[in-house]
């Protein structure tokens, strides 16, 4: 009698379900929790590498950040809220809000602003990218709520300002008609300074 | 680059715009180079404009709004410029073909962050100055009450003349309004840089002045727009506002 070979054994041999196929395995809703968190920390360091440090990639900003997320934003923002709360003596719970609302508004306006004046970008993921640009003004929050001296805040937010626009430009500034660049890029830069100032001024 | 509009070619007739529709809201043109927009480096800033299929896609579009951002960056510089000018009285013949809220919302929102900022440490110098105390506390709540003030302000001025000039059977133009006023706030973004001299004296006289260039820049910006004696209550009250405004900025912020 003719039997049915057993299938061969797979890795994860359970029936797939039909959900969104994030990734290239079929079954990530039902891998182990640490695999998915090392997928997604492996996501966020490499866009972060790719947007935030000098790579070949840079001048080409749809091949840059083709495979974004926003867990990485996410964690950027709300930790630099964290950080001026926490650096703040007075009104912590206001200061905290008026920094991720800056920011995460600030973000979704940009963007807007990208396609108002007749753009072309993709919405998340040019909130992706203001996201992680955060990055190094994370760093330089964290720098200045660790040592409290003006000058050296004001350098540090000066530098970490500097890095940010840079890591801004090239994708802000290819999104829209060259006689426009600078009325896309100038609300990037308002808005890093207003947050370059919070981090400054936060006592 | 694909051009998801229709591109109409643009027409280089001035005074093409014709003022049959009131309805300008719905069927405001703003077509021209959107595709061949890299190319055409020479066309002169105020030329986009001519009649065109209705772009109106819906409130939730952003395709619909790209009219009233149709602007480049000389032509946005331009405007600002003129705004500083308070004798022109030109400004609505300036944006007519093309007016803009880009101004609007870039300006009132640097406006608002510099208003924080500066305000802040304007009371600290100021503080330093007349030595009550030497240490710098920043009070964030300066941020909220500079966004209310100024979006208020900039939204709803206008918002209420638009409103009286149509019950009083004027033709007016809401979006050229809020162009206007959008401009008419640049000044304040300088006068700010000023206002951080912690003489108390100086402070007032640049803020005076600074209100007056302001409001006269408003006034008869509005005077060249609206026809008939009857409205010039309005006027007169268009200036006083822009004159409160300015008195609160440095009440509030630069005390």
């Amino acid at each position: 009698s003719a039997s049915v070979p057993a299938p061969p054994p797979l890795p994860s041999s359970r029936p797939e379900i039909a959900a969104s196929g994030f990734g290239p395995a079929p079954n990530t809703l039902t891998e182990p929790v640490w695999d998915t968190v090392k997928r997604d920390l492996s996501r966020i360091i490499s866009n972060l590498k790719l947007v935030v440090f000098p790579n070949p990639y840079r001048e080409d900003p749809g091949k840059a950040l083709r495979d974004w997320d926003l867990w990485g934003p996410f964690f950027f923002i709300v930790f630099l809220g964290l950080t001026l709360s926490w650096s703040a003596s007075v009104k912590k719970s206001e200061v905290f809000a008026v920094a991720f609302g800056l920011l995460a508004a600030g973000a979704v306006i940009l963007t807007l602003n990208v396609l108002l004046l007749g753009g072309h970008i993709i919405f998340f993921q040019s909130l992706s990218l203001l996201g992680y640009c955060l990055f190094p003004l994370d760093v330089g929050a964290l720098i200045c709520m660790l040592k409290d001296n003006v000058i050296l805040k004001i350098v540090v937010v000066c530098v970490t300002l500097a890095w940010s626009s840079w890591a801004a430009y090239p994708f802000m500034s290819s999104a829209v008609n060259p006689r426009r660049k600078a009325l896309a890029l100038y609300p990037v830069f308002l808005m890093y300074v207003s947050v370059g100032f919070l981090i400054i001024a936060i006592d | 680059m694909e051009d998801s509009y229709t591109g109409l070619p643009t027409s280089h007739l001035l005074g093409s715009v014709p003022a049959a529709t009131n309805d300008e809201n719905n069927t405001a043109k703003q077509e021209g180079d959107r595709g061949r927009g890299y190319h055409t480096l020479d066309n002169p800033p105020e030329t986009f404009e001519q009649q065109s299929a209705n772009n109106w896609r819906g409130v939730f579009s952003v395709s619909s709004y790209t009219q009233y951002f149709n602007v480049d960056t000389d032509v946005v510089i331009f405007r600002l410029i003129s705004s500083f000018n308070p004798y022109g009285g030109d400004f609505f013949s300036k944006i007519d073909a093309n007016p803009d809220l880009y101004g609007l919302i870039w300006v009132s929102t640097t406006l608002v962050f510099v208003l924080a900022a500066l305000g802040n440490l304007a009371t600290y110098l100021m503080q330093k100055h007349t030595g009550t105390s030497t240490s710098w506390s920043f009070d964030v709540g300066y941020m909220n009450v500079a966004a209310c003030a100024i979006y208020g302000y900039a939204i709803v001025v206008p918002l209420a003349y638009y409103f009286f000039l149509q019950y009083m059977g004027s033709n007016a133009s809401l979006i050229r309004f809020w162009c206007m006023w959008g401009y008419s706030l640049s000044i304040f973004i300088i006068s700010s840089f000023l206002l951080l001299i912690p003489v108390e004296a100086l402070r007032w006289l640049i803020i005076i002045l600074t209100g007056v260039a302001s409001a006269s820049f408003v006034a008869l910006n509005l005077k060249s727009c609206i026809e008939g004696n009857e409205l010039s209550v309005a006027i007169v009250a268009a200036f006083f506002l822009q004159i409160a405004l300015a008195v609160f900025i440095k009440v509030w912020f630069f005390a």
